[in-house]
């Protein structure tokens, strides 16, 4: 064979690959030079459809499984599927809660409830739901007292519940307590008596404290009711402690809290074969750890929820399996959505406008999904809100205190607040995906008024209002030797340990934290930066004297650093855990709640009407606690304790093949066990 | 000097590097911007604060960041590479490692093959049509190969195989993901062990899971192997054996095969072990695209989460893999040209 030979032989080899390049290269071609599509792709019959199984594709991975210890809002919306409550939201409505689990519930006296629990319904091990499965659940979540596997997340949703019994801190951590998890400490969890066994069917709960609360609380997934046996026979094989000698031939329930007592470490929290511990329309049929696949199949025997509402209408038929798919590519999962892969997509708020009509949205409101056979539902306003933190006693990475402290400062707190047009952000930036905030409550907060768009921000934009008060800050700097100041303790600072002086010998630094792939808030936070710096430098005659930046860091950084109280200002957002103004009031306001506590606010006036809204709820007292929450919104909007953004919505991208859609904007999730699949 | 001896001194300063590299990633995950708390995931909200005092001191968190390096490298010495955070369950980040690593393996195994069953009948035939259109064509692909952003070339074969073939109605190959048709549960390699445990079902779908990530792996070696083969055949064809072998009245075939290929291929055959290395450690962009569960993903979610233990364990052992490749490289060439002495 010649040389010419050989090159035909081997030139054979290569013509796959032309083949194969020219296509791709005509395809691209094609895509560039296309005018947009006059007639709709049609595909087959996706697969999810002929295999009756509901495939939801995200970037986002479970954490923990275990209803008691989880406490993320993604592991709650697999959790949704497969536990249930005594009590649950009216299908899409926040605030109506009906009893689910239970069929009626009879106040006793302030502190006291009957639950008449429903009867025939079974978990899905088989065993009957009934007054045992109730204590064991409840105080299986008290006596795990909020540990998780690594503790991510300080303390877990157990403090939700926890608050209902130990109002003292005696008992938990979360509460205040240093327990010791013990035999004893055990018993005294249990003499709580916080779910009292009446009879098979019937159980009362004793709460240390009258609350409104109690519904919303209950209707969480921390206060998931679960099989006991299921759970016992689980944790002991996860352990490998010895079932047969401490279980068998009767379960012994005291003895399994003992091993449990401040434990997080659970087989459900990861459970790779399953659990089938719940009453929901679904069970666990497998977790993948190395893909994070999750296997979700249709409980058989499943009792239908109140009237059958939890099932789809009569004659379509339930969808068998839910798979939850780890796809970290957004332009993947829209590939799997459009060619009929995936069912449902998560789509974050920058890609919104891969999926819908964006001149329709901004020009007139309307959701279109621009892509064939796909929906787009929303926007669904959620019990959330964004803003920007200021710190006023920030602390060098050595712990010792920083001289300089900027939001110590109300004015420059307000110069910052004022330095961008949030209602312009909103809607050239943020693309009008939220509605902006007033004051920290959001919307559809219980109760009713709680949320009142009349106790408006201090703060508007006005660059001359920043200018304004920069100057005024450099020309009479913020000083512990001439101003009254207070550490958060509530002892005053010494003079010449803060002195707030900036200039050009004495240059200061203000910096954003953002987490990085949070993209509307760096671009606002950039816009806000580029102009107080112009003014910082008009003012000062300086480049160096103040500036001010944005640092993006990792996810969870800003907060680590946030709750050492080591940086000047980020941003940061909180959703309800459970729907009831309190849940606000708290974490917000209250000097010992978790962002004055970080941001080292501890204003007496608010401590005040936090305690005097903590007794109106226990009166029972609507037309004051939503008083008192005025006047709380008040005085923050006043202090510009927060730079209050927006509330977010939600917004959903389904096939269109996916019937009965509906969501519960409290969690934020469609339920897919009442959907079912039609040609749409 | 030896080959042994080579191979020794290799190894010591294969002892430096890792040290150098170790530093660096320490520095820049621990000690830049500033303080992730690197305690985080040691502790839990049960713990009292002398307990929470007691795991900063174990570990040395409330030294300098110079003096927290010995600390985690004694841990390290000892076995311990530190958790994970929420992202991998606070799992230790060796577990995660290695659950996750044969996938990556598996991925750049099947990259190599198709690299180098690409790449070198590409630069063979380049080299024999020198300047011609076949020389043309495989240069525009080799360029094409290593220009073309690993990213924007997974998501055009997803498009193609994936989308447009199921609109066409044609069989399609799956977009992302691995096989969930059966688990690796012998040596953590799908296809191998489908394989051995006789479920070739598990197999040939994890295989069509891996045909087009591996494809979008290798388009970029695949040019340079093209190129390097290319040049090293033309270099051979030239040599005044290949004249003689010729004026001897040898076939083309036989001159072609027998005597240019062998010689052409040295450098083609060590830089294959580099590739490899290469696509191990180079598979994070290609995984994200095709939601492969290999380690390199992992890695991406590490950065993003700020886990300084995954980090560095990533970092170390993708150094070690790199030097290796380059030392089995070294030994392969002495073996493959008997010029080369060390």
């Amino acid at each position: 064979m010649n040389k010419k030979a050989i090159a035909k032989t081997t030139l054979m080899l290569l013509v796959v690959i032309v083949i194969l390049l020219a296509a791709l290269l005509g395809v691209t071609i094609y895509f560039m030079t296309r005018q947009p599509p006059t007639e709709v792709v049609t595909l087959p019959t996706p697969a999810f459809v002929t295999q009756n199984k509901l495939v939801y594709e995200s970037g986002a991975t479970y954490e923990w499984l275990d209803p008691h210890v989880s406490y993320y809002q993604y592991d709650y919306w697999i959790l949704w599927h497969t536990v249930e409550t005594l009590v649950w939201y009216n299908k899409s409505s926040p605030v109506d809660i009906i009893p689910w689990l239970a069929e009626s519930i009879t106040k006793i006296n302030s502190t006291t409830y009957e639950f008449k629990l429903r009867e025939g319904i079974t978990f899905q091990d088989g065993t009957p739901f009934n007054a045992t499965a109730v204590w064991f659940s409840f105080n299986r979540l008290l006596i795990i007292d909020g540990t998780s596997p690594t503790g991510v997340h300080g303390s877990q949703a157990a403090w939700i519940l926890q608050q209902l019994v130990d109002p003292n801190g005696e008992l938990f951590t979360a509460m205040g307590a240093e327990p010791t998890y013990d035999e004893g400490w055990v018993k005294k969890v249990l003499d709580l008596n916080f779910v009292e066994i009446v009879d098979n069917y019937r159980v009362r709960l004793h709460l240390k404290v009258p609350t409104t609360q109690l519904m919303a609380i209950l209707a969480g997934p921390w206060a998931a009711i679960i099989s006991p046996t299921e759970t016992v026979k689980k944790d002991y094989e996860h352990h490998q402690w010895p079932f047969t000698t401490e279980q068998q031939p009767a379960y012994n329930y005291t003895k399994y809290f003992i091993r449990m007592a401040g434990l997080g470490d659970t087989y459900f929290n990861v459970p790779e074969n399953g659990w089938r511990f719940g009453t929901g329309p679904y069970y666990v049929e497998s977790v993948d750890p190395t893909t994070y696949r999750i296997v979700l199949k249709a409980y058989a025997n499943y009792w239908g929820g109140p009237n059958h509402m939890n099932l789809p209408p009569q004659g379509k038929q339930r969808i068998q399996t839910i798979e939850f798919l780890y796809q970290p590519s957004f332009t993947t999962r829209l590939l799997d959505l459009k060619q009929g892969k995936a069912t449902a997509i998560a789509v974050a708020e920058a890609d919104i406008y891969q999926v819908v009509d964006k001149d329709l949205w901004l020009n007139q409101g309307v959701l279109k999904s621009i892509i064939p056979g796909v929906n787009a539902y929303g926007p669904i306003p959620t019990l959330n809100t964004w803003w920007l933190n200021f710190i006023t006693n920030v602390t060098n990475p050595d712990g010792s205190y920083r001289d300089w402290q900027p939001f110590a400062d109300w004015r420059l707190r307000m110069a910052v607040a004022c330095s961008v047009n949030m209602t312009y952000v909103n809607i050239y930036v943020n693309n009008k995906l939220s509605q902006l905030a007033y004051n920290i409550i959001p919307p559809g907060t219980v109760p009713e008024g709680s949320y009142n768009p009349n106790i408006k921000p201090k703060f508007y934009f006005n660059l001359t209002l920043v200018e304004e008060l920069i100057r005024d800050a450099y020309l009479n700097p913020l000083k512990s030797e001439t101003h009254e100041m207070y550490f958060y303790n509530g002892t005053r600072i010494p003079p010449g340990v803060v002195d707030n002086t900036f200039s050009a010998e004495k240059p200061r630094v203000i910096e954003f934290y953002v987490q990085s792939g949070a993209t509307t808030f760096i671009q606002i936070l950039t816009t806000m930066t580029e102009n107080l710096n112009s003014i910082a430098r008009s003012v000062t005659g300086s480049r160096i004297a103040l500036q001010f930046r944005v640092v993006i860091v990792p996810g969870g950084q800003q907060y680590t650093l946030a709750s050492r109280h080591q940086i000047d200002a980020y941003m940061g957002g909180w959703i309800a855990d459970y729907n009831h103004v309190l849940n606000w009031l708290m974490p917000m306001y209250y000097s010992r709640g978790t962002y004055p506590s970080w941001n080292q606010w501890n204003i007496t006036a608010l401590d005040n009407l936090y305690k005097q809204a903590v007794e109106a709820d226990k009166e029972g007292n609507t037309t004051k606690l939503l008083q008192i929450v005025d006047q709380m919104n008040t005085i923050a909007n006043d202090l510009v304790m927060y730079m209050v953004w927006w509330h977010d919505s939600e917004y959903y991208i389904r096939s269109a093949w996916l019937q009965g859609w509906y969501v519960n904007p409290v969690f934020g999730v469609d339920i897919w066990s009442t959907m079912y699949y039609e040609s749409p | 000097m030896k080959l042994y001896e080579y191979i020794i001194r290799r190894l010591i300063l294969l002892i430096f590097v890792l040290f150098a590299v170790s530093i660096l990633v320490f520095y820049f995950t621990r000690g830049f911007p500033r303080g992730i708390a690197p305690w985080a995931a040691y502790i839990h909200p049960k713990m009292t604060a002398e307990q929470i005092q007691q795991v900063i001191k174990e570990h040395g968190f409330d030294r300098p960041i110079y003096e927290q390096y010995f600390y985690w490298l004694r841990d390290v010495l000892r076995g311990d590479w530190g958790l994970t955070g929420a992202w991998a369950q606070g799992k230790p980040a060796n577990e995660v490692f290695f659950n996750h690593f044969p996938y990556t393996v598996e991925l750049s195994v099947f990259a190599t093959i198709i690299t180098v069953a690409i790449g070198l009948p590409m630069g063979i035939i380049s080299a024999l049509k020198n300047n011609k259109l076949p020389d043309h064509v495989c240069r525009v692909i080799a360029l094409a190969g290593y220009s073309t952003p690993a990213y924007w070339f997974g998501f055009m074969l997803q498009l193609v195989f994936f989308y447009y073939f199921s609109v066409w109605g044609l069989p399609n190959l799956p977009s992302s993901g691995a096989s969930t048709l059966g688990k690796p549960n012998i040596t953590g390699l799908p296809i191998l062990d489908g394989l051995l445990t006789g479920n070739f079902v598990y197999a040939w779908d994890e295989f069509l899971h891996l045909i087009l990530p591996s494809f979008s792996l290798a388009f970029i070696s695949l040019g340079f192997l093209a190129r390097i083969v290319r040049a090293s055949m033309l270099e051979v064809l030239r040599q005044d054996y290949i004249v003689m072998a010729r004026s001897k009245g040898l076939k083309e075939r036989v001159v072609i095969y027998r005597h240019a290929l062998k010689n052409a291929l040295i450098p083609a055959v060590t830089l294959t072990g580099i590739f490899f290395a290469n696509l191990l450690g180079g598979a994070m962009i290609t995984e994200y695209v095709f939601s492969w569960p290999g380690v390199g993903q992992q890695a991406l979610r590490a950065i993003f989460q700020g886990d300084s233990n995954f980090i560095l364990l990533y970092s170390l052992v993708f150094a070690v893999i790199i030097v290796l490749a380059n030392l089995v490289v070294d030994v392969l060439y002495a073996f493959l040209d008997p010029r080369i002495k060390y």
